[in-house]
């Protein structure tokens, strides 16, 4: 497992949230795993870093050789965004795995494809009222892959039904050197490692 | 008979300093190019030639590169072609030099902004062409080369007598070549909210369907240049022949030139019409965009 993709480093000083001129306390069982062998859903995101960048490309567009306004939206549009859910289950006090799963994305020109995500965490006592969490993580699939489309140009038989990348095919690029531009990508956060430090006061 | 070598250019500028070019965008390129530009080819692998004044010390005023110089004006034209075709290899000669105008491997543009005139009543055939001429309407006729032909600045129809009584008889040889494109100008670069005018010294096409079929123009921003004149619409045209040359390297000269005029756009001419305007306003983006796409 790789941990350096995505490094947090958060120290958080929990309680020392001010109403009017005094303090309240949080207390200190938030940071503290609960019961042993018990499942907790932790997690619940819709969108993804992959599915933000599918849906950036469906501003574009352009104009046919005739004129006639191509949008992206279309080829960019999923019917669903995807999902992804994250469960806990609590083995030892100071110890959980954590699962899940993401729905994958799919338009007309590309597909997430659905994806796992298993890790752990950890956490000790570091002092009074003081905790130390580790947690890793990593998604196994959720790649994204853009599909080619078809053009035609010039009314030139060598460049019919010719294999482009939907978004540049208008550019000067020539047709076959747009492919090299497919986005075929795995989520940014596939590996994911966070240490969190909290003091209660 | 008597054929004089003309250099087509309407006016001049003013006097400023040199400074260095870079490839950039223009203020007189239409805004097209920037978005041609965007994906990096810019006429890789494209030869253009520059036929045009490069001896003589008949100087001009321009402004192409973002800065002001004195130059002939072959170099000015040779300059413009390479401001919207950075990466073409740009080769010249000199248009008394009288030698055929060889081509290189790969698809090759001659960019003429210039005319051979003499007084009008000849027949093509009695006009004895000498080897540059010759090669050239050759290459035109055969589809070896894009040949991208200044309209001229009399204001007239091609091929007909100016005030002087004159003819250009290199745009009558060129009539109806397979990859020849008359250059007209225009006051500025169109746009369905603003349409653009043909500039008053341009040459237009008139009512020979040949011509109107191979004649397209280009907004000519002397205001912004100092440079007006058909002369400074062919190396645009040049331009667009070499950027479409490096994206779809498997045409022909006369493929190219057939997606250059194919493409160009009635709408944003105010007033189109064919006697005058040809096939239109040439369009880099329609030209470089697929017909169909899915």
């Amino acid at each position: 497992m790789i941990f350096n993709n995505n490094i947090k480093f958060v120290a958080i000083f929990a309680g020392s949230i001010v109403f009017s001129g005094f303090a309240i306390a949080q207390p200190e069982t938030t940071w503290r795993l609960q019961t042993a062998a018990s499942t907790h859903w932790v997690e619940f995101a819709q969108g993804s870093e992959l599915s933000k960048l599918a849906a950036s490309y469906r501003a574009g567009g352009y104009e046919t050789s005739a004129g006639q306004r191509v949008s992206f939206d279309p080829w960019y549009h999923p019917k669903f965004t995807e999902t992804r859910l994250t469960w806990m289950t609590q083995l030892t006090p100071e110890f959980g795995v954590l699962w899940g799963a993401g729905t994958g994305e799919r338009a007309q020109k590309y597909q997430i494809s659905p994806s796992l995500k298993l890790g752990f965490i950890y956490q000790t006592p570091v002092g009074s009222g003081a905790h130390l969490s580790i947690r890793l993580t990593s998604v196994l699939g959720g790649r994204m892959a853009e599909r080619p489309c078809l053009a035609s140009y010039l009314e030139q038989e060598e460049y019919a039904n010719v294999k482009v990348n939907c978004r540049l095919a208008a550019a000067q690029l020539q047709p076959a050197e747009t492919l090299k531009y497919l986005t075929h990508a795995l989520p940014p956060d596939r590996n994911n490692a966070s240490i969190r430090y909290t003091v209660v006061f | 008979m008597k054929i004089v070598r003309n250099i087509t250019v309407a006016s001049l500028g003013f006097l400023a300093f040199t400074a260095v070019h870079a490839q950039t965008v223009q203020n007189w390129m239409s805004p097209e190019v920037g978005n041609a530009w965007s994906q990096g080819y810019k006429g890789a692998g494209v030869t253009v030639t520059v036929i045009d004044d490069f001896k003589s010390s008949k100087y001009y005023i321009g402004k192409l590169g973002g800065y002001t110089q004195i130059d002939l004006h072959g170099n000015f034209t040779k300059q413009e072609a390479s401001l919207i075709a950075p990466l073409a290899t740009l080769r010249t000669q000199d248009y008394y030099a009288g030698t055929a105008v060889g081509l290189n491997p790969g698809l090759n543009v001659l960019n003429l902004s210039y005319s051979m005139i003499a007084r009008a009543g000849y027949a093509i055939t009695q006009i004895g062409w000498n080897n540059q001429e010759s090669s050239i309407i050759g290459h035109a006729k055969n589809g070896r080369a894009v040949v991208a032909k200044a309209a001229g600045n009399a204001g007239v129809v091609i091929g007909t007598p100016n005030a002087a009584g004159n003819v250009d008889y290199l745009g009558v040889a060129l009539k109806g070549a397979a990859s020849a494109i008359f250059v007209g100008a225009l006051t500025t670069h169109g746009s369905t909210a603003a349409p653009a005018s043909l500039a008053s010294y341009s040459n237009r096409p008139g009512n020979d369907a040949v011509v109107q079929r191979q004649f397209l123009t280009v907004g000519v921003l002397g205001d912004k240049t100092g440079l007006n004149g058909t002369s400074f619409g062919a190396p645009i045209i040049s331009g667009y022949s070499a950027i479409l040359g490096s994206k779809f390297t498997q045409s022909t000269p006369t493929q190219i030139v057939n997606q250059l005029l194919n493409t160009a756009r009635k709408d944003t001419i105010a007033g189109y019409n064919a006697a005058t305007h040809g096939r239109g306003e040439a369009s880099l983006t329609r030209a470089l965009a697929p017909v169909s796409i899915q």
